[in-house]
């Protein structure tokens, strides 16, 4: 059963909303790169790190109601509001209304906040909404709270497994008659252990992300979140559908995927090593190829803004060019460095690790 | 009404309480349900603030409820058991 | 879709009362259950909060994984082994991995963390086994399965969640057996977030109970196999229980308080009910979440009776277990297995004297049952209510 997708809602370093994420893909907008101090016991390092910019969300919530919300919850609630308001649809029955949300590393900000208050306050000091907030399902709590979805929710965290659990978890409860809607969330936040951490793996060499250059390690850490408002009904789309997810392929097994009717392979190369070993592998001979993680940073779930990357083309019946598209290219591949116009019901396959040398293939197809 | 006017600026910022200033807030006003409209997670913040900042441990939710009726009785509460005031 | 049946073909279980299921039900069923102060954890706390604590070092577990990985790979290692698949047997299937956690998906390390706010350059060894233990990835990788992998975190119904979850990947042709379940272990920050709620209790829990005021944190892991009726048929293995509900519902009401009227549960459980063509005279038991805090109880006693009676039977395991957070929903799916295959349910230790706006009273003794259909709850905080339900096997 595919997925229909009836709104998208952004909230990334290209800024908030889909109108936003356009420029971006236009390459009208650049990303907002921030320069982060890195702590480090003999002197200060800046990363540059795709930083969220979280705006407008006070057109949905009072500032006064969002006292407790974190950070990333509040990046949550933005993107949830932005893709209802893009699909222009009110929900009949809330309790027909689905929560799954997929993070990597979830809201682990506020994870450190907790640990910060123990350590400089003692143990009789842990801050209960910190302890709250650090629940990897507060984020899909305070979605279904705030928007009074009392629908079934869940809450998915298995790293370069999760978009594909989210997509797959929201097509069988809509396949069963569980729901008619589905608001599925996918997200990852930034904060200065990550840096540390993306430091100490080699990140910060490069300056920016070159997704084509394999040898090189050129991630750089990126947050944001995605939403997607789902449904099974695909005459109601204006972005298409999510066609087929097929999980855990083996690179010898993705040529006949690739060879399908898509008229581009995004790949969610995102300048890491060791997931660039196994990208070399696929054949992408003749394929026309783009990565778009240089506008949006690397993060679990970058593999979700391929995804809205995707839609957002079929939507606009044009595939945008790569950014990045003259660095280091690797032979062979033809990487896109103009506009591609596309017909309707055109597909574009996204192709995302999983583990060494396999895969997660999303083809997604226009309407 | 110095304490008083302590707990009003360490409530609202602790608790992250937009758009009220300290003078919004009077010293017989509930902070529960009604007036700020702090809840239960709310209640036990408070606790974990007092022991913060004033050395006080409260985990009967009996006795926090009395205390916590507003300002007034939040401060009374404070000068009864904390050595820090 | 597929019409097939689900069988439970294999379960393993380890927590406080025991390493393996049988241990476990033995235990049970002396009604003994001993909460301690913790071993593990050490704290600046005037109060040594009990809590109920795998004995076990599991030393002879994978030595790069973190104790929750440990702890589920265990329960895995058993229910594989009580279902007579090798792992040889499962490379030759489709086979998903769905485990419910909450410490084991988190970046929480304390003394790296320490290290690391005071200034220092601590070495990645503990981010590299964050990156490495994702609970539901490492079993995939260590077996090398090829199915659906994820890990739900859903605080306490992450188990129940993640059973939920294989379910309807069996349906959905996606797998074609499923390791199913949760783990979680005893975590200080997880031990400190609760006591700073003010629910945990100074004493062992007593749910239901009228004196009742809190819960204690426990550790462990639950783990079904799942498999269709056809399959299990065609290896000429036995099925333990049937898997025919799973309701999912949030309350859309508060962070960390279930919704006082139990709306969720209540449509959690009418969908579980209505999915398997259940009536509520049909079921034979409850196993209640039954955390023992003042809210938990009162509210998930009320739907009971209502949806059922006030006299169904009820049991709350975490009376010998604690509350293992994302383990919690499985191990609980677990006893809810074993009390149909046992025909009776443990007593509830801790409970004493009714409280009558819990309308329900769990039991006193081992009660003998003659039931086909057991349910279990699971409530979570973030107001997620969720349900499955049992059939015992022909």
């Amino acid at each position: 059963m595919a997925l229909c997708v009836l709104g998208i809602g952004t909230v990334c370093a290209l800024g908030s909303g889909i109108d936003n994420f356009k420029l971006g893909l236009k390459a009208e907008r650049q990303p907002n790169i921030v320069q982060m101090p890195v702590k480090r016991a003999h002197g200060a390092f800046n990363l540059p790190v795709y930083q969220a910019l979280v705006e407008g969300l006070d057109r949905f919530i009072p500032r006064r109601a969002l006292r407790r919300i974190d950070g990333f919850a509040k990046m949550a609630l933005l993107s949830t509001h932005l893709a209802i308001e893009d699909a222009g649809i009110e929900f009949e029955d809330k309790s027909r209304v689905g929560i799954i949300v997929g993070s990597g590393n979830g809201p682990i900000r506020t994870t450190f906040s907790l640990l910060d208050g123990i350590i400089d306050y003692g143990d009789h000091c842990a801050s209960p909404i910190h302890f709250a907030n650090s629940l990897h399902n507060a984020l899909a709590s305070q979605i279904s709270i705030f928007l009074n979805i009392n629908g079934p929710c869940t809450t998915i965290t298995c790293f370069n497994h999760t978009v594909a659990n989210v997509l797959l978890t929201a097509q069988n409860w809509l396949n069963v008659g569980m729901v008619d809607y589905i608001i599925a969330g996918l997200g990852d936040e930034y904060c200065d252990v990550l840096g540390y951490s993306a430091v100490a793996y080699g990140a910060g060499n490069s300056d920016s992300i070159q997704p084509f250059n394999f040898k090189t390690c050129t991630f750089l850490p990126g947050e944001g979140y995605v939403t997607y408002l789902l449904t099974r009904d695909s005459e109601k789309s204006m972005y298409g559908n999510i066609e087929k997810i097929n999980i855990n392929k083996p690179v010898s097994e993705i040529e006949e995927e690739i060879l399908s009717d898509s008229e581009a392979v995004l790949l969610s190369a995102k300048g890491i090593i060791s997931e660039n070993e196994s990208f070399e592998k696929i054949d992408l001979t003749n394929k026309k190829v783009a990565a778009y993680s240089p506008l949006y940073g690397s993060m679990p779930v970058t593999a979700a803004f391929d995804i809205s990357t995707a839609l957002v083309s079929l939507k606009d019946k044009v595939i945008y060019p790569s950014p990045q598209n003259e660095a280091n290219s690797d032979e062979g591949m033809n990487i896109i460095n103009q506009k591609i116009k596309l017909d309707k019901n055109s597909s574009i396959t996204c192709i995302e690790l999983a583990e060494k040398d396999s895969f997660n293939i999303y083809v997604l197809k226009g309407v | 009404m110095a304490l008083e006017d302590d707990l009003k600026k360490l409530i609202i910022e602790e608790l992250k309480i937009e758009d009220i200033e300290p003078e919004d807030v009077n010293y017989d006003d509930p902070l529960f349900g009604e007036g700020l409209g702090l809840d239960s997670l709310d209640a036990v913040e408070l606790v974990v603030i007092l022991k913060k900042n004033y050395k006080i441990d409260l985990e009967d939710m009996d006795k926090a409820r009395e205390a916590f009726a507003s300002i007034n009785s939040l401060a009374k509460f404070i000068r009864e058991n904390s050595e820090e005031v | 879709m597929s019409r097939s049946t689900l069988e439970v073909s294999g379960m393993g279980c380890i927590c406080a009362p025991g390493n393996n299921l049988n241990e476990v039900k033995q235990s049970l069923y002396t009604g003994e259950r001993f909460p301690m102060p913790p071993k593990k954890i050490e704290t600046q706390l005037d109060f040594a909060y009990p809590v109920f604590e795998v004995a076990s070092n599991l030393q002879d577990m994978d030595e790069e994984a973190t104790r929750t990985t440990k702890l589920a790979l265990q329960a895995v290692h058993e229910a594989l082994s009580q279902a007579a698949l090798s792992p040889l047997d499962l490379q030759k299937l489709r086979v998903g991995v769905a485990i419910g956690t909450t410490v084991g998906c988190t970046l929480n390390n304390e003394p790296f963390y320490r290290e690391y706010h005071a200034g220092n350059n601590p070495g990645m060894a503990v981010v590299d086994r964050y990156l490495a233990n994702n609970p539901a990835q490492y079993i995939a990788r260590k077996y090398h399965l090829t199915g659906p992998v994820a890990t739900v975190a859903n605080a306490c119904s992450s188990g129940t969640d993640a059973i939920g979850l294989a379910k309807s990947w069996l349906k959905n042709d996606m797998c074609d057996l499923a390791i199913a379940g949760g783990a979680d272990e005893l975590s200080r920050v997880t031990y400190l977030g609760f006591i700073s709620l003010l629910i945990s209790s100074a004493s062992g829990c007593r749910p239901f109970d009228k004196k009742r005021d809190g819960l204690n944190l426990g550790e462990g892991a639950g783990i079904i196999i799942l498999e269709k009726e056809n399959r299990l048929q065609q290896r000429g293995a036995d099925s333990l229980a049937q898997l025919i509900g799973y309701g999912t519902y949030a309350d859309a009401y508060h962070p960390t308080a279930p919704h006082p009227e139990g709306t969720g549960l209540k449509k959690a459980i009418e969908y579980a009910l209505r999915e398997s063509d259940i009536s509520p005279e049909m079921v034979g038991f409850v196993n209640a979440h039954g955390t023992s805090t003042p809210s938990n109880d009162k509210v998930e006693g009320n739907i009971i009776a209502e949806i059922f009676s006030d006299r169904i039977p009820v049991v709350s395991t975490k009376a010998y277990t604690g509350h293992t957070l994302g383990a919690a929903g499985a191990i609980e799916a677990v006893f809810t297995i074993q009390a149909l295959i046992d025909q009776k349910l443990p007593a509830t230790p801790g409970f004493e004297q009714p409280d009558e706006e819990c309308r329900i009273s769990p039991t006193t003794d081992i009660l003998e049952i003659g039931t086909e259909i057991g349910i279990s709850n699971s409530l979570a905080f973030g107001g997620n209510n969720s349900t499955l339900l049992f059939r015992r096997a022909n």
